[in-house]
């Protein structure tokens, strides 16, 4: 990942030597994970790769029985979990809502904050307009759409105010409107300073928003095999649209539209000595910034302008020297990279 | 059976007194008894339900258990406990209301507690974790359960109203079935029944089905109109 913009350096959440077992079966094994104040985080996995686990024990919902979660330097116990619970909100993938009214489920948790009718009010009111539900307090909850559904239960999340804000598969079972708005919705949140985790199976959703992705297989966090560039597609012609991402300009396959996150697997570049004749659209000088070794594949993290990253052979490692502060090109096509 | 029908109406319709004044007896004495009943039921009821501790199995087999008690034997434990010679027996409570009470609460309060248990063991996960995300405190989380699980809970309470309302060993022994005191519905029944006043027996049942039917009707059409 290169672009964090609303990032501190302050981290969040400290996860160290996580486990967590459902009875006897264990669903979450994490070594350890760092989540800065400020992002967007995506967590991508299959079904069952333990998203919804850690993002219950991020909120407190799930006790940590065996490993650290710390909170804003504080390991979460039931002594400190209440300055947890009283920054944090969880939406949950499919939303439990309370029978009654729109109006009976956002105000909630303001009315048990003890927050005056009159604020309530306005609050509720604010909330339904941004999640486009205007007008819908005295609607049945249970009797809207899935959609609605999925927005009410964020509109009952923002009321709160929340500095952190957690969304389990928020664009399962929703529809291709409701998936917009919520990108709206959750870069509007970031940039007033709301850290967003959010999982989802949707790559397009993941790789507009996230800041940062977390690739989770069962139970573990897995690397990457793609870097994800953020920045802006400037101007598209008949053979190329260009994207500018940190202090280069990527041609890209030519596409109408606006795009923000470009797209390319990391084996997919190609590193050399020499700047070197070929089809590829994209070459760029680079300096290596650090080398690791993970299954007898090297990952080679790169500054050419914008960060980065390779997986080459332990072989080409050692043919080609490949070591901190060497200078090399980074090659790739332009037909290897998909925008979003 | 006709017969029965007519003099049951026109036992209500000619304002009978005594009539009125036992299926009041049987009314006020059933509800008072589950209200104490739930007051011990409701809580346990959670606890079994939401909560793990050590020999919550046993505990639960020994309600289902308790809920096969035949009223005869509840009549005839409490009495060995209150009659003059039993322990309790100083209170003086042998052939009154509260003896009465004592004997219904023990026969519903494993009826209503299992009926409570194992609606909130089929509760769903997401409502009390999305009332702590919204920052509920645990009385808020108790009392909001109680209200998405009312009609759960209602049950409940009406499958206890009905277990004591039409029980006649308890209100029998305990109760004495003494006239403007403690005579109930069913211990009326059993009088007249054996008096050989059949028709005037079935009339009684009559008013207390019809009791019962209205109270189910009268808590249903409430829980109705606030959905």
């Amino acid at each position: 990942m290169n672009a964090e913009p609303h990032l501190q350096t302050d981290p969040l959440f400290c996860v160290d030597s996580l486990r967590f077992a459902y009875d006897a079966d264990p669903v979450l094994d994490l070594a350890d994970l760092e989540i800065r104040s400020g992002g967007i985080t995506v967590l991508i996995g299959p079904n069952g790769s333990g998203k919804t686990t850690l993002l219950k024990l991020l909120n407190g919902l799930l006790p940590v029985s065996s490993g650290v979660i710390l909170y804003r330097g504080q390991p979460l116990n039931p002594q400190t979990i209440a300055g947890l619970r009283s920054e944090s909100v969880l939406v949950h993938q499919d939303p439990y809502l309370f029978d009654g009214s729109v109006y009976g489920n956002v105000s909630y948790g303001l009315k048990v904050r003890r927050t005056p009718s009159e604020q309530v009010h306005q609050a509720v009111a604010e909330a339904l307009r941004r999640v486009g539900l205007g007008g819908f307090e005295h609607r049945r909850a249970r009797r809207l759409s899935g959609g609605e559904r999925q927005r009410v239960a964020i509109a009952r999340a923002l009321v709160l105010d929340p500095k952190v804000l957690l969304l389990d598969e928020p664009t399962a079972n929703v529809d291709v409107e409701t998936i917009e708005l919520l990108e709206r919705l959750i870069l509007y949140l970031n940039e007033g300073g709301t850290t967003v985790i959010v999982s989802t199976h949707h790559p397009a959703f993941a790789y507009r928003l996230g800041t940062r992705l977390v690739l989770m297989e069962e139970g573990r966090l897995v690397a990457g095999r793609e870097n994800i560039f953020k920045g802006v597609s400037e101007s598209t012609d008949e053979r190329f649209t260009y994207f500018r991402t940190g202090a280069q300009v990527l041609r890209c396959p030519a596409q109408e539209g606006r795009f923000t996150t470009a797209v390319l697997a990391l084996d997919d570049v190609i590193l050399s000595k020499e700047r070197i004749q070929t089809s590829a659209q994209n070459q760029f000088p680079a300096t290596v910034r650090r080398v690791e070794t993970v299954d007898h594949t090297v990952r080679v993290s790169l500054d050419c302008g914008f960060p980065v990253q390779a997986l080459i052979t332990e072989y080409s490692v050692d043919s080609l020297k490949v070591v901190p502060r060497a200078e090399f090109y980074v090659t790739f096509k332009a037909s290897a990279i998909r925008l979003y | 059976m006709l017969g029965a029908f007519g003099q049951a109406i026109r036992l209500l319709v000619s304002g009978d007194k005594e009539v009125y004044f036992i299926a009041w007896t049987s009314l006020r004495l059933s509800l008072v008894s589950v209200v104490i009943a739930s007051a011990l039921s409701l809580p346990l009821g959670f606890l079994i339900g939401l909560k793990s501790f050590p020999a919550k199995k046993q505990l639960i087999a020994f309600l289902n258990a308790l809920m096969a008690l035949p009223t005869v034997v509840v009549g005839l434990l409490v009495y060995s406990f209150i009659s003059r010679a039993g322990p309790l027996g100083f209170l003086g409570l042998l052939f009154s209301p509260a003896a009465i009470h004592i004997g219904q609460v023990i026969l519903c309060f494993p009826l209503i507690t299992s009926l409570v248990y194992s609606a909130l063991s089929r509760l769903d996960q997401r409502l009390p974790e999305t009332l702590i995300t919204l920052g509920a405190r645990p009385a808020e989380v108790f009392r909001m359960i109680i209200w998405e699980g009312r009609i759960a809970i209602l049950s409940a309470l009406l499958s206890g109203f009905g277990r004591v309302v039409g029980e006649v060993g308890v209100a029998m022994m305990l109760g004495g079935n003494i006239r403007w005191y403690t005579r109930t519905l069913t211990t009326a029944i059993a009088l007249e029944t054996s008096k050989g006043e059949f028709e005037f027996g079935l009339a009684l049942g009559i008013i207390l089905m019809a009791i019962a039917f209205l109270v189910n009707f009268t808590l249903h059409g409430v829980i109705k109109h606030e959905r």
